[in-house]
């Protein structure tokens, strides 16, 4: 493995440009609240949360790995790793801890212990079920699908349903092998 | 002891009323609650008596009951809070600094995007955040 | 000073503040006067008020002025004194009483609005009682003796003509013991101004005797002193006055007997010479003159530094004497009290500059001797000579509030003091229209004496509502704290005109608590009263008291019931809030072509119908085309979108209603309002447009329940219970009669039998809502406008005892069942089935034999069965036999298989697609939707391995591995079977070794190993089952009949893997039963449960493509005498692999180190290659192993074609006898053209194969 991968995202996150905090929290509320009118389905909302997130993760990664020069991961453990220290720092300004791993290392849990998107947020009685900050998980999936690995990541813990911590279960399903070398005409 | 505190919207709608005391006088503090959006009112449309602190959102003392005194705040956005206590001789400081604090309490209350602005505040954390509050302070006047 | 209030105040106060007049009347004189109806005083009254009456005065310092307005109060000796409390009490109720009872009338009108009031100047809206009472509440402490302006000035010694010796009774009229308190106690000079009136009745005669009577009085008392008055001049006839002086002041008169009816003109010009004589010829001059002598003596004591030293000194001298004498200590003649007189003599003859100078004067010295209550009644004066002056307001008010704040001081005997000061204050404060501040003041009149303060706040209120800006909040609350009070003094009226003015403050705000409040206590009064259709009013107001505690809740709802029930009548109301009818829930099922077998069916989303249809249905779309095209040619244009219903079937409606309450409430008789209309022209839109005016929506409301149960329509009731805060989901239903227009225009409940709420659909209102959710079954505008078509069949569906849960693999016989109960046949059905798998359609004659021994193995059925499901599977719409045509009341019964493929929860969705026989109906075909939810719970996991067997070409090794995976269930294996002919399988060991129970108990896992043998012949009898069960009775079934056939082929196209088309593979087909759970007693004979486990596409192709067999003799006699002995051997190759092979095959003449068959036998010799023995070939070496080489080439190459078979001869030479293990060769094999890389090329070593050679002699 790399020598030079950081592990924690903190010089980047001092100079990557940023947004005043509440703006983007009361955006994703905002964004959060216009679903939940529009499609009136909690289960919905959090299918649609997941897809924007996603959309956003398959993007997000091109800058992840341009601005954060870290190297091929050698296993799913150090991708984890690099999630959690240096992705979430990066883009969400909060740093993730790696746990529950299983036995074959194929599915842990990235633990936030605070998360910006849900501050103020307070899940009223008619929206229980949803999961606000789904977002979340999308964008590790589009993230870690675009290196390649198919996962699951589903929501273990939740603060706002009344849970100590945000637990976020990321599952690998499978590794695509990548071909080289790739043809020309393709 | 602080026996109620309220929010009222800027059309002096109710948005918050929460009383400490474990008599079941709702009605009364209600009443004297709605009763003081008039010296708000008055206090607002003559600026004159609050001549030298302009934009100054603390109103200070409303008007004394036979037994209340009522305290109000402004906020810029035509959100008033309104302080009922039993204390007989408060310093205006301390109540200066309760409001201030129930107004960053009041704040993150309303950024909950499933808030509606202008709707009532229902939010459990905001009833927490404020009981605590209205503990933590006491109006003990130091002579 | 043009303000009327200015004058309201001074108008006040030049009647209250005038000279007095004692009066001291004979008994006689009274009685003559009573013929009119009136007391001497009261006959009097009316003339002692002058508005020009025009006498010259003087001032002190002799300024001349004229004055024009004046006024005498008169009173009788006996009422001059400190009224009763009690009496003034009692009579201050009686007036608001009386207020209350006359204010009947406007209380049930509605109070006007809050703008017009607060636009509107005060005498309008304030109740005009007002005055009246305050004027008593200033009455009430007149005569005190603290102040000196309700003095008797003047004392009028009054005698008839007919009383005897009249001159005596002059005299003792006037003694002491009927005098007032004020004149005995020496509060006031006892010798005042006597004037002796003979008063004398013409109806006694003539007036001779008065006169003679007259001069003797003269003679006596002085002549100028002496008046002699006649009354009663009218003769007999009575005169009616026009309009009637005394009608203000006549309080005690008997009716009927109008007032002053004796006194005609004359004497009523006699009346008022009289009085105006004696006030302007003898009182106001001695008045004048009065003020002359004191204003000496005064300003000789008191005026100038020195008296003003001496004065001061004086009373400094005076501190040390006790408090308690200064309570008598100013008698008529002390100083002070004539400073006093002086300064009301002044007020009253309006010389206000003199009065005030006096005032001041005085009010220092009260001051310092701390008489607080003549301080307080001098700083009174004060402030209202101020004000009569107009001038320095401020000086005025601070004098009011002064006094009013000393009287207060002082305690009870100050209360009234303070009273009627504050009164004044008010209005002076009024007058500058400082109402906010007379608020104030009014609030701190309001004592503890909860009447007065009750009328105080309110006045309070209004004074708010006055002030500019007007304080709304302040005013409303003001007057609720005056509705309770008066509410505590049972003044229920004035309460509830308190409230009701109180409610325009709070209607319309969100503050609900004390809206509730207001309403409930209104509500509440108005019952009291009676008046239960106005308390209704307000108690349907606070139905919806969400908010409210609960005991709140119990309370208003015990209450607001009670008044329904004393109300007797009923009422409509629309939008009732109690429940809430959560619009946006309501959906509204119609079944035009689409008819629905169950309520679930209904909620599956229109597409998945839609896709199931397609192919049976000609065209969805233009089939729904041809009936609309039918409708637009006998419908008008506009209702071709409307939406079809089908006379006789049921209009079924949704909607929700929640409880807003945490009380659970029942509702009763919960019913659609529909309209109906026979012509096919919509009803007019406003009727259900209107939705806001309760009452007559309510009449139409109930008009649409009377004719809801003709024969048009009929109308589903249902009553519901609603726990505290719940929802609950209420299912109508209307089923049109005849055809025509039907439109649902909302629906109404019955809260109790009194109390019907009612709810107006809105129709575009709906259609947002119904557009917003994703409604099926709607596509246009007007949801609820149903055009009813003529009765149709309806065929209803159901699938008999089809299980909701069943077992994995599970097999079971059902029958279709559809009735058709309308008059009309209907004919050529199709069905379509969701899941193949899982339901499969049965030939009729399936339902009689007996099932599962059909299923056993008989030659007959089998090819007729077999075409018929090619047949099936070919396509998955099953048309019903054309013969088939349901009529009314004979059920028709179609046999399904059903079988439950996999695992997890299954929703089959099944529609039938029928036509109607009649052309006239507008719909020719419908289509009757039906699914079926149902739990499927795993049972049996087969799985095969297949490994081709080391002996044999084509023949297979099959590892069959079962495991049961139910909880409590057992089964017993019945027959693996190998699907189709050419595999043909056998038990490789029997079952009963390892498997004697042949009951598989939960959870217990079953691995038997199989023979499979490939036989490429399609004879029919290759025996492809195997029989597992116990060896008593072998009924195998036949794999190649339905259903099992049928749903192998759906498993098969089921399994189908992309990648296997070209390989061989096999198909079993694993049936077992389920042993019938303990529970189930065994004599009631259950039907087997069948279970088929299908494995599909199972490749016999193994990791390694290359198989080969090695074969030849084992033993070689041969005698060795003349040369070495060869043997030859036959190597088969087989590429199992789909791509072309080329294998190399290398042999070595020593056995290969690693070979891994390498099991050396010990006697081999390493060491010595065996060419190097055969160079040496010596007798010695005979002792040694022989070694053998393989003769021929020593490797050889072959190409193999996927699935091809070669076989290669091989020689190998032996020079001695022995046993030689011929295993050191290699085959190296590589495919070519394969893509995947592991698999490429490879090696394979040789498997041990012994040849012995025996030598002979």
């Amino acid at each position: 493995m790399a020598p030079a991968v950081p592990r924690s995202g903190d010089a980047i996150f001092a100079n990557v440009e940023r947004v005043n905090a509440e703006l983007f929290t009361l955006t994703y509320g905002a964004i959060v609240r216009q679903l939940l009118t529009d499609l009136e389905e909690v289960e919905e909302v959090n299918k649609q949360l997941d897809q924007m997130g996603y959309n956003i993760g398959i993007r997000l990664i091109d800058e992840f790995l341009a601005k954060s020069n870290v190297t091929r991961c050698v296993d799913f453990r150090e991708t984890a790793e690099v999630i959690a220290k240096v992705g979430f720092k990066m883009f969400l300004g909060v740093t993730a801890s790696v746990s529950n791993w299983d036995t074959e290392g194929t599915c842990c849990s990235l633990i936030l212990e605070d998360n910006p998107l849900v501050d103020f947020v307070e899940l009223p009685d008619t929206c229980q079920g949803l999961y606000y900050c789904n977002i979340l998980s999308g964008v590790v999936r589009g993230a870690l699908e675009m290196v390649s690995m198919k996962t699951e990541v589903t929501w273990v813990r939740d603060m706002l349903r009344g849970d100590d911590a945000f637990e976020l279960q990321v599952k690998l399903l499978k590794q695509v092998p990548e071909e080289y070398p790739y043809k020309d005409d393709e | 002891m602080i026996v109620c505190i309220a929010v009222v919207g800027h059309q002096n709608n109710p948005l918050y009323i929460q009383s400490f005391t474990e008599a079941d006088d709702a009605l009364k503090l209600h009443h004297i609650v709605h009763c003081s959006l008039d010296v708000v009112d008055e206090r607002v449309n003559n600026p004159k008596k609050s001549g030298p602190m302009l934009n100054e959102t603390f109103l200070g003392l409303l008007y004394p009951t036979e037994n209340y005194k009522v305290y109000g705040y402004l906020t810029n956005t035509k959100v008033k809070f309104i302080l009922v206590t039993t204390d007989l001789d408060v310093r205006d400081a301390d109540v200066r600094n309760f409001f201030r604090r129930f107004h960053s309490a009041y704040l993150d209350a309303v950024s909950n995007p499933f808030h509606v602005p202008g709707k009532k505040i229902t939010s459990k954390t905001f009833a927490e955040r404020v009981t605590n509050i209205v503990k933590s302070v006491s109006f003990h006047t130091t002579g | 000073m043009a303000d009327p209030a200015y004058f309201s105040l001074r108008k006040m106060l030049l009647d209250e503040i005038t000279p007095v007049v004692m009066v001291l009347p004979t008994p006689l004189v009274e009685q003559r006067c009573q013929k009119n109806g009136l007391s001497f005083v009261q006959m009097l009254t009316p003339f002692s008020v002058f508005n020009n009456i025009d006498v010259p005065v003087r001032t002190a310092s002799d300024q001349p002025y004229r004055l024009q307005k004046f006024k005498l109060r008169m009173f009788y000796a006996s009422d001059i004194r400190q009224p009763n409390i009690e009496v003034t009490k009692k009579r201050l109720e009686q007036v608001i009483a009386d207020a209350g009872n006359n204010e009947d009338s406007e209380l049930y009108l509605d109070p006007s609005s809050l703008e017009a009031r607060s636009t509107s100047s005060e005498p309008e809206f304030v109740p005009t009682w007002f005055q009246h009472f305050n004027k008593e509440l200033v009455r009430s402490v007149s005569f005190s003796d603290h102040e000196a302006f309700d003095h008797p000035v003047a004392c009028l010694l009054v005698v008839s003509s007919n009383d005897e010796d009249p001159i005596s009774k002059f005299m003792d009229l006037f003694n002491k013991n009927q005098l007032p308190p004020l004149l005995n106690d020496g509060a006031m000079d006892p010798k005042i101004p006597k004037y002796y009136v003979l008063v004398h009745d013409n109806q006694d005669g003539s007036p001779e005797r008065a006169t003679k009577i007259l001069a003797e009085m003269r003679n006596t008392f002085g002549s100028n002193d002496c008046r002699l008055l006649c009354i009663n001049s009218s003769q007999g006839q009575s005169v009616d006055h026009q309009p009637n002086p005394w009608d203000p002041y006549g309080s005690n008169a008997s009716p009927g007997q109008h007032l002053g009816c004796l006194l005609n003109n004359e004497d009523m010009d006699e009346l008022r010479n009289f009085v105006r004589d004696l006030s302007s010829k003898d009182i106001i001059p001695n008045m004048e003159q009065r003020i002359r002598v004191l204003n000496q003596q005064v300003s000789a004591t008191r005026k100038g530094f020195r008296n003003q030293i001496k004065n001061l000194w004086w009373r400094k001298g005076k501190e040390d004497t006790p408090e308690v004498q200064s309570v008598n200590m100013y008698t008529f003649n002390s100083i002070e009290s004539q400073i006093r007189v002086l300064g009301d003599y002044a007020f009253m003859l309006r010389d206000y500059e003199l009065a005030l100078s006096n005032y001041r004067l005085l009010s220092t010295d009260y001051k310092l001797d701390k008489a607080w209550k003549r301080y307080a009644g001098v700083q009174e004066m004060m402030g209202l000579t101020y004000f009569m002056l107009n001038q320095s307001k401020k000086d005025a008010e601070y004098c009011m509030e002064n006094a009013f704040t000393t009287y207060l001081r002082i305690g009870t005997s100050g209360k009234g003091n303070a009273t009627r000061c504050g009164l004044w204050w008010v209005e002076m404060l009024k007058t500058s229209s400082q109402y906010k501040d007379a608020a104030g003041v009014y609030f701190r009149i309001s004592g503890e004496e909860p009447l007065h303060s009750a009328v105080m706040l309110e006045q309070a209120s209004y004074c708010y509502l006055l002030a500019k800006p007007s304080m709304l909040r302040k005013y409303g609350f003001h007057l609720i704290l005056s509705g309770d009070l008066y509410n505590k003094c049972d003044q229920i009226k004035h309460a509830i005109r308190a409230y009701r003015n109180a409610l325009s403050v709070f209607k319309g705000t969100t503050w609900s608590h004390i809206h509730d409040h207001v309403h409930y206590q209104i509500g509440k009064w108005y019952a009291f009263l009676g008046r239960f259709d106005v308390a209704m009013k307000h108690m349907l107001e606070i139905l919806a008291c969400s908010h409210q505690s609960n005991a709140m809740q119990e309370l208003f709802m015990r209450d607001f019931f009670q008044i329904l029930e004393k109300t007797g009548k009923t009422y409509n109301i629309s939008r009732l809030q109690l429940p809430i009818v959560n619009i946006s829930s309501l959906s509204i099922v119609s079944e035009d072509h689409r008819t629905y077998g169950s309520p679930a069916a209904v909620s599956v989303k229109e597409s998945v119908w839609q896709s199931l249809e397609e192919e049976m249905v000609p065209s969805l779309s233009n089939a729904k085309t041809t009936w609309l095209d039918l409708q637009s040619k006998l419908l008008p244009t506009k209702l071709k979108q409307s939406n079809v219903c089908v006379a006789g079937e049921a209009l079924k409606v949704e909607i929700s209603f929640r409880n807003p309450l945490q009380l659970s409430i029942p509702i009763y008789n919960v019913t659609l309002m529909c309209e109906y209309s026979e012509n096919e022209t919509p009803p007019d839109a406003n009727s259900s447009s209107s939705v806001n005016q309760g009452v007559e929506d309510g009449k139409k409301a109930t008009g649409r329940e009377s004719n809801s149960d003709t024969s048009l329509f009929t109308l589903s009731k249902v009553d519901i219970t609603l726990e505290g805060g719940e929802t609950t989901v209420a299912q109508l239903s209307v089923i049109p009669r005849k055809e025509g227009l039907l439109r649902v225009t909302g629906v109404s409940w019955k809260l109790s039998d009194s109390m019907v709420g009612f709810y107006t659909f809105d129709p575009d209102l709906i259609t947002k809502k119904l557009s917003k959710q994703k409604r099926k079954a709607k596509q246009n505008a007007n949801k609820l406008e149903f055009l009813v078509i003529k009765s149709l069949p309806r065929l209803e569906g159901a699938i008999n005892n089809l299980p909701s849960t069943v077992y994995a693999g599970n097999l079971h016989r059902l029958s279709l069942e559809l009735r058709n109960s309308s008059e009309i046949p209907v004919k050529n059905l199709k069905m379509k089935i969701s899941h193949p798998r899982f339901l499969n359609i049965g030939n009729p004659e399936v339902l009689d034999v007996n099932f599962p021994s059909c299923l056993e193995k008989k030659q007959s059925y089998a090819h007729k069965d077999a075409d018929l499901d090619v047949t099936k599977q070919s396509e998955t719409v099953f048309h019903f036999p054309k013969d088939v045509v349901i009529n009314n009341g004979t059920p028709f019964l179609l046999p399904l298989w059903f079988r439950a493929a996999t695992p997890g929860n299954v929703s089959l969705y099944l529609t039938i697609y029928y036509e109607i026989e009649d052309k006239s109906t507008t719909m020719r075909y419908r289509t009757l939707r039906t699914n079926h939810m149902l739990e499927v719970l795993p049972s049996l996991d087969v799985s095969f391995f297949i490994n081709p067997s080391s002996s044999r070409l084509q023949e297979y090794v099959v590892r069959m591995d079962i495991i049961n995976r139910t909880s409590l269930r057992n089964f017993k294996l019945h027959q693996l079977s190998s699907v189709g002919n050419e595999w043909k399988i056998s038990l490789i060991e029997s079952l009963n070794h390892i498997f004697p129970s042949g009951i598989l108990v939960p959870g217990q896992a079953l691995t038997c190993f199989l023979k499979l043998k490939n036989v490429k012949t399609s004879e029919t009898d290759t025996e492809t089952d195997v029989w597992l069960g116990d060896v008593s009775n072998e009924a195998v079934f036949d794999t190649q009949r339905a259903p099992l056939v049928n749903f192998h082929h759906y498993e098969r196209l089921h399994q189908k893997t992309a990648h296997q088309e070209n390989q061989s593979t096999v198909d079993f087909m694993l049936i077992s039963r389920m042993e019938e759970s303990e529970n189930v007693p065994s004599d009631v004979p259950t039907p087997p449960q069948i279970f088929s486990h299908h494995a599909c596409h199972c490749s016999v192709s193994t990791k390694r493509p290359i198989w080969w067999l090695l074969d030849g003799p084992r033993v070689n006699h041969y005698s060795f005498s003349n040369s070495f002995c060869e043997t030859k051997l036959k190597m088969t190759i087989h590429n199992s692999s789909s791509f072309v092979a080329s294998v190399r095959i290398n042999t070595f003449d020593s056995p290969p180190g690693g070979s891994p068959s390498g099991n050396k036998i010990g006697w081999h010799d390493m060491s010595t290659p065996p060419s190097l023995d055969d160079a040496t070939g010596g007798r010695k070496l005979l002792e040694s192993v022989p070694p053998f080489i393989w003769s021929g080439s020593s490797t050889t190459r072959v190409k193999l074609e996927p699935n091809a078979t070669t076989e290669i001869s091989l020689l190998v030479t032996t020079f001695a006898p022995g046993t030689y293990d011929l295993s050191n060769y290699t085959l190296n094999w590589n495919l070519l053209d394969s893509s995947d890389s592991e698999e490429k090329e490879g090696v394979c070593y040789g498997r041990p194969f012994y040849l012995t050679i025996l030598g002979e002699e």
